[in-house]
């Protein structure tokens, strides 16, 4: 493979493994986030495959495509709203009418929200932690800090619905972008600044055979233990998924 | 230029090998072997693929329109490996294949699971769950069959699985194997009976028309084409045969699989989810673990 | 470097396939279609029954990860490892019999 082929196809990968991981970080949909970093995570099976692992590349994605859809089905049923409805995603229908200034009164079937009936003509503000602060014009709210945010009457609703906590953001949300961004860069000059062992690429080799024979030899014990591993896993699943 | 040629390969065969599946599965399910029939079916399918597929207004457009491309990418990838004939096209050379194959399998279930969500429907949801289902079900007895057949090949690549047949066929000695792959491959290919995520009220196709359904459409008839000639090549010899030259006794193999498939969508009725879920890992797993334990046993008092 | 073709044709049959559905959405959502099909929305929190099930598979998929290398050493490598799977086979049975007794798989 010529050097231009194998940069952009790094580049093309590498993008992609990072725009994975920062959109599943943005998104508001849980579903979405599955898939966004499940994407990552192949983007990084594809870097694989330049480096010739093919082993290794096919088992990432089989363990992650297989473990990002298991997530997916949990967060279904342990998010109130694993779809990003209620924050932008497609919001419904009737929401959309209503900031179009539209004076309709909906009734929403089937749905668990509540509507609270709300003029559009008026903007309020509230703060996504505490509904019950109020207030005409944007700013910060008075008991935590947050920016204040429009209402909606999708959103009144949502905060209703048994005082759940529905915000997706704290207060520490800049904290904790900075440390992030510091461990970031602590982390790539660790990367960059050490001195990295090299071996030269075998030419024809079977991944399969090789890694087959590394575990029926020298990690054999890992092997079997590994299955001990699996077995609690299995275990505890089973005791903590017990309907009562 | 062995980067296109490989590309064009399995486009081709993506190409002609589901028009082939789709055109037998007609036959077979409606009785119909008329060659007008054949021209009907195009016609219908380019006018599909000419129309829009705009969704509504509540999708998720990242996933309702993400799906059927990724559908289609992940079967074009995956007919990659499957050998039709000693010609070191695109074959030798990935010395993963069979692995490579399983892992596509798990794409077109991601795409439907977007498709089904991305809908906003309740019954695409309804769909898109059975999905991962059917997958996680599925999917693990679909692997131990495949692995008689690799412990018997010695390697991962689809052509040494046809290389080491050429005494006795794989699925002559591994009925067992061959029973459950083919089982199995109803699951994860979602081929009826196992057809629940496709029925009226749990469908992932719900709401999605023109263009993307026939795409998404296509990429299942792919998948279904490219699960029969996987279990050609890996229990049937591939494209092994006296006489008449490789690409037809793959092509005669695959179509004897298809057709053994098609029938059995016809007689036997949808299944529910939870039959589908006990009969993999209640009946199907334990008896793929049996079929690797006896296939290794055979294995080595053969040596 | 053995998978070149598989590059070109994922990125490049996805990238087909998207543009030629996002051109061909691009003009309005025709009036029959505004209502949707419901009302509300279907992304909502909803129990999943086989959610132990799907714990299950992450368990058996990383048994299956193990018996792929595993199986192309088979016969190279003697009798020792048909007893090796045996024993991780073994295990794992155990724990599919717990979580059927455990009445995972009553649905």
């Amino acid at each position: 493979m010529s050097p231009a082929v194998e940069w952009t196809l790094f580049l093309l990968l590498a993008t992609g493994a990072i725009a994975g991981a920062y959109r599943m970080l943005r998104t508001m949909s849980m579903v979405r986030a599955g898939i966004f970093l499940m994407g990552s995570f192949c983007s990084i099976a594809g870097l694989f495959l330049l480096l010739s692992a093919d082993l290794i590349a096919a088992m990432q994605i089989m363990m992650y495509v297989g473990g990002m859809l298991v997530m997916i089905v949990f967060m279904v049923m342990m998010s109130p709203d694993p779809g990003g409805s209620m924050m932008g995603i497609a919001p419904p229908e009737e929401e959309m009418d209503m900031q179009r200034g539209s004076k309709q009164h909906h009734d929403m079937q089937g749905d668990r929200m509540n509507q609270s009936h709300e003029s559009a003509d008026e903007k309020q503000y509230t703060c996504p932690m505490h509904p019950d602060v109020r207030s005409d014009s944007p700013g910060k709210c008075p008991r935590c800090g947050m920016k204040l945010q429009p209402t909606s009457g999708a959103e009144h609703g949502v905060m209703e619905m048994q005082g759940m906590d529905m915000a997706m953001t704290h207060e520490f949300t800049r904290p904790a972008a900075i440390i992030g961004f510091i461990a970031g860069a602590v982390l790539l000059a660790a990367v960059l600044s050490f001195d990295w062992p090299s071996a030269p690429g075998l030419a024809n080799f079977d991944s399969g055979l090789i890694v087959g024979k590394e575990l029926l030899s020298r990690y054999m014990i890992a092997f079997e233990a590994a299955a001990i591993l699996i077995i609690t896993g299995m275990v505890g699943a089973v005791i903590l998924g017990r309907r009562e | 230029m062995n980067v296109l040629t490989n590309a064009a390969y399995a486009l081709l065969l993506f190409a002609i090998g589901t028009f082939l599946t789709a055109t037998l599965d007609t036959a077979i399910r409606e009785r119909v072997w008329h060659p007008k029939r054949l021209v009907q079916n195009i016609s219908q399918l380019v006018d599909a693929l000419l129309r829009s597929d705009p969704g509504h207004k509540r999708i998720d457009r990242v996933l309702f329109f993400g799906a059927a491309p990724l559908a289609v990418a992940a079967v074009s990838v995956a007919l990659l490996v499957v050998p039709v004939g000693n010609w070191g096209l695109a074959g030798p050379s990935l010395k993963v294949g069979v692995f490579f194959y399983l892992v596509v399998l798990d794409f077109l279930a991601v795409a439907l699971l977007m498709a089904g969500w991305g809908a906003n429907h309740k019954f695409g949801t309804e769909g898109a769950f059975a999905v991962v289902a059917q997958l996680v079900s599925y999917v693990v007895p679909l692997g131990f069959a495949v692995t008689g057949a690799v412990m018997a090949a010695q390697s991962l690549a689809a052509t040494a699985a046809v290389q080491a047949q050429k005494g006795l066929w794989f699925g002559l000695w591994q009925p067992l194997g061959l029973a459950i792959y083919l089982v199995a491959t109803f699951g994860q290919t979602f081929r009826p009976p196992a057809d629940l995520p496709l029925s009226e009220d749990s469908n992932v196709l719900i709401e999605h028309h023109g263009a993307g359904e026939a795409l998404l459409r296509i990429a299942l008839y792919g998948i279904w084409f490219s699960a029969a000639a996987m279990g050609a090549t890996l229990f049937l010899g591939g494209w092994r045969g006296p006489w008449l030259p490789g690409p037809l006794w793959f092509v005669v193999k695959t179509a004897a699989l298809l057709a053994l498939m098609s029938w059995a969508g016809k007689r036997y009725r949808r299944l529910t989810l939870k039959q589908m879920l006990r009969g993999a890992w209640l009946i199907l797993i334990p008896a793929s673990i049996v079929n690797v334990i006896i296939v290794g046993l055979i294995l080595m008092v053969k040596r | 470097m053995d998978y070149r073709a598989a590059f070109p044709l994922a990125f490049g049959v996805f990238a087909i396939g998207a543009l030629w559905l996002v051109l061909s959405a691009r003009k309005a959502y025709p009036r029959s279609e505004r209502a949707g099909g419901q009302r509300g929305t279907a992304w909502v929190q909803a129990d999943v029954p086989y959610a132990v099930i799907a714990l299950l598979f992450l368990a058996f998929d990383m048994e299956m990860i193990y018996m792929f290398p595993w199986a192309v050493a088979y016969l190279r490598v003697g009798m020792v490892a048909f007893w090796d799977m045996f024993v991780f086979a073994a295990i794992l049975f155990v724990g599919l019999v717990y979580a059927w007794k455990r009445g995972a798989f009553e649905l």
